[in-house]
């Protein structure tokens, strides 16, 4: 167990009470808003007083009420990365970095603000001042900060919120390399379906200051939460690499087994992308389509179905995971299951290309 | 006359830096925290602006006087009285002065973002590191200025002054009360120059006071 969280709190007639266990890398608090998805943040962080409960983080108990334990915020050694990103504005983004690490008794000291500046891509901003960065540069930024202080647990509010498409996807896979490789294991609150489903491992479903539901992030597909808003916008996200460049423009991307074709004629062969796409933007077929101007054609496998009211997010597996939204007329009229071989269609255009060498 | 502009601006001088560490704690207390008597102290803290420097000056001499509870305490202490010396006089300036100070430093400090401060405190800043590096560089130019305003405030003291330090001269007198007293002499042309001092030092501290507002507007950005 990496951490655990038993709270309650009574404020202005709001009543929360939470109690979850971590075990895994991300866990995603996911709810809409005024459901306590941030009150439970700021109670771990220790800047909001639980009324009772406790909170241990490794082993180590930062808030008991029965032991009437409750280490302030600089004791918790925990990084809390705000949606604002917070970074000091009197500062350069390298005494950003400078200030929790040099607080840090030298027997903790682990990435120093020069390694960490490098890990995340951002060594060019180092002297910069914070003002003038972009969304995801100050999330970066901002996430680089808390790793140099080597907290136990990273709290991230909406991480994705004030980042645009097309450095989201770099962030998730960030994020991802921080859980794994650093081994630091991240809690971030998200009201975004999508957020959740990509960047997450567990999640733990609030509503009006309870847990409703907890388990892998599919739950909350089925949840009453999910509606059509989200599942037409749900957004599949793959990182490839461009394999060849047709004559006629076409770019072709391989992802895992499978070829994308794209519409991009500046992209080089060799180079890393982000392919990102809606899942309203995919069409299912069962037989193999001939004679149809679409460029991309692969065949998968319905795994799950998740339903809102008159849509249905179907997840399939192509050697990834990948989203289709449907009507339910659809899915009745074509009589889908799970387990079933069947055919995707996807137009070149609707694929939005993001070359990672241009994000840092 | 030399004396006279040297004793204003020692009064002012002492008097202003009196004020700084209680304008700091009561900025920081008032603007970042919530406790129970926040209002009653910023009630306190603002009553000086609006009663007459004459009764402030009077309360004071209740307080300093040789029957008032500090003034027997300094008598115990240091045998001396505190009425009708240059330290009541910069009592009465500290007293006019502290509430424009500790309003400045109140607006300024509470428009520092909070989550400043929490990621500074998640960072392992204590309470104290996080307000020296967070809180009063964020809000610097707001209490400068209102150090700024205090020091102009104490500089033109006149009412409470002369009820509880008088206006001796070379102990006692600033500027403003050797204006009102050669004015009664009919020292006219002397008057008028220590006008002209007075107006000079007003224009060059608030010169400074609106070129630091002007800079406030602007980002942190290097």
């Amino acid at each position: 167990m990496k951490a655990s969280v038993k709270i309650s709190k009574t404020f202005n007639g709001f009543q929360l009470n939470c109690d979850f266990e971590l075990n895994s890398k991300i866990t995603a608090i996911f709810g809409p808003s005024g459901s306590g998805k941030s009150t439970i943040l700021n109670c771990i962080a220790g800047f909001i007083n639980a009324d009772a409960g406790s909170i241990t983080i490794s082993k180590r108990e930062v808030f008991s009420s029965t032991n009437k334990r409750n280490l302030p915020p600089e004791e918790r050694r925990i990084g809390y990365v705000h949606q604002g990103s917070a970074l000091f504005p009197n500062m350069t983004v390298m005494k950003n970095l400078e200030y929790g690490y040099n607080l840090l008794p030298i027997d903790r000291r682990n990435f120093s603000p020069q390694e960490m500046l490098e890990v995340m891509n951002i060594s060019h901003l180092s002297e910069r001042g914070v003002t003038n960065l972009s969304g995801g540069e100050r999330q970066r930024v901002a996430l680089a900060r808390a790793l140099c202080a080597n907290p136990d647990l990273l709290l991230l509010d909406e991480p994705l919120a004030s980042v645009d498409a097309k450095f989201k996807a770099v962030l998730i896979q960030e994020l991802k390399n921080v859980s794994d490789c650093l081994n630091i294991p991240i809690i971030f609150v998200s009201h975004s379906i999508s957020d959740v489903i990509t960047l997450a491992d567990h999640v733990v479903v609030l509503n009006d200051g309870r847990k409703i539901l907890e388990g892998h992030p599919s739950i909350i597909l089925n949840d009453v939460l999910a509606n059509e808003e989200d599942f037409r916008t749900f957004q599949n996200s793959y990182l490839g690499t461009v394999s060849d460049i047709r004559s006629d423009g076409i770019a072709e991307v391989r992802v895992g087994q499978k070829i994308f074709s794209v519409k991009d004629d500046a992209l080089l062969v060799g180079e890393s992308v982000i392919l990102n796409f809606q899942a309203s933007d995919v069409i299912i077929s069962m037989d193999i389509p001939k004679s149809i101007s679409a460029t991309n054609i692969l065949d998968a496998k319905i795994i799950d179905f998740n339903y809102a009211i008159n849509s249905v997010l179907v997840k399939l597996d192509f050697g990834y995971e990948l989203y289709v939204e449907v009507t339910k007329y659809s899915l009745e009229n074509m009589s889908l299951s799970e387990g079933q071989e069947v055919f995707l269609i996807l137009k070149g255009s609707g694929i939005q290309v993001i070359r990672t060498n241009t994000l840092n | 006359m030399i004396d006279i502009i040297f004793l204003t601006l020692k009064i002012s001088v002492v008097a202003t830096l009196l004020n700084i560490p209680l304008a700091l704690i009561i900025g920081w207390a008032v603007g970042r925290k919530n406790f129970r008597g926040k209002f009653l102290l910023e009630l306190l803290v603002s009553l000086p602006l609006a009663l007459p420097p004459v009764v402030l000056g009077y309360m004071l001499l209740l307080l300093v006087g040789r029957s008032g509870p500090i003034g027997q305490i300094s008598h115990l202490l240091f045998g001396s009285d505190i009425v009708f010396t240059w330290v009541a006089a910069t009592l009465a300036a500290s007293v006019v002065s502290l509430p424009l100070m500790a309003r400045a430093t109140i607006v300024s400090m509470s428009s520092v973002d909070e989550t400043l401060e929490r990621s500074a405190r998640s960072l392992g800043a204590g309470p104290f590191r996080t307000f020296l590096t967070i809180t009063i560089p964020l809000s610097y130019h707001g209490v400068l200025g209102g150090i700024l305003i205090g020091f102009v405030r104490a500089l033109a003291e006149f009412g409470a002054t002369i009820i509880v330090a008088g206006n001796i001269p070379g102990s006692t007198q600033t500027i403003p009360l050797a204006i009102y007293n050669k004015v009664q002499l009919g020292r006219n042309d002397e008057a008028l120059v220590l006008v002209g001092v007075s107006v000079l030092l007003a224009i060059c501290t608030l010169s400074v006071y609106t070129w630091l507002l002007s800079r406030s507007g602007k980002n942190y950005s290097l």
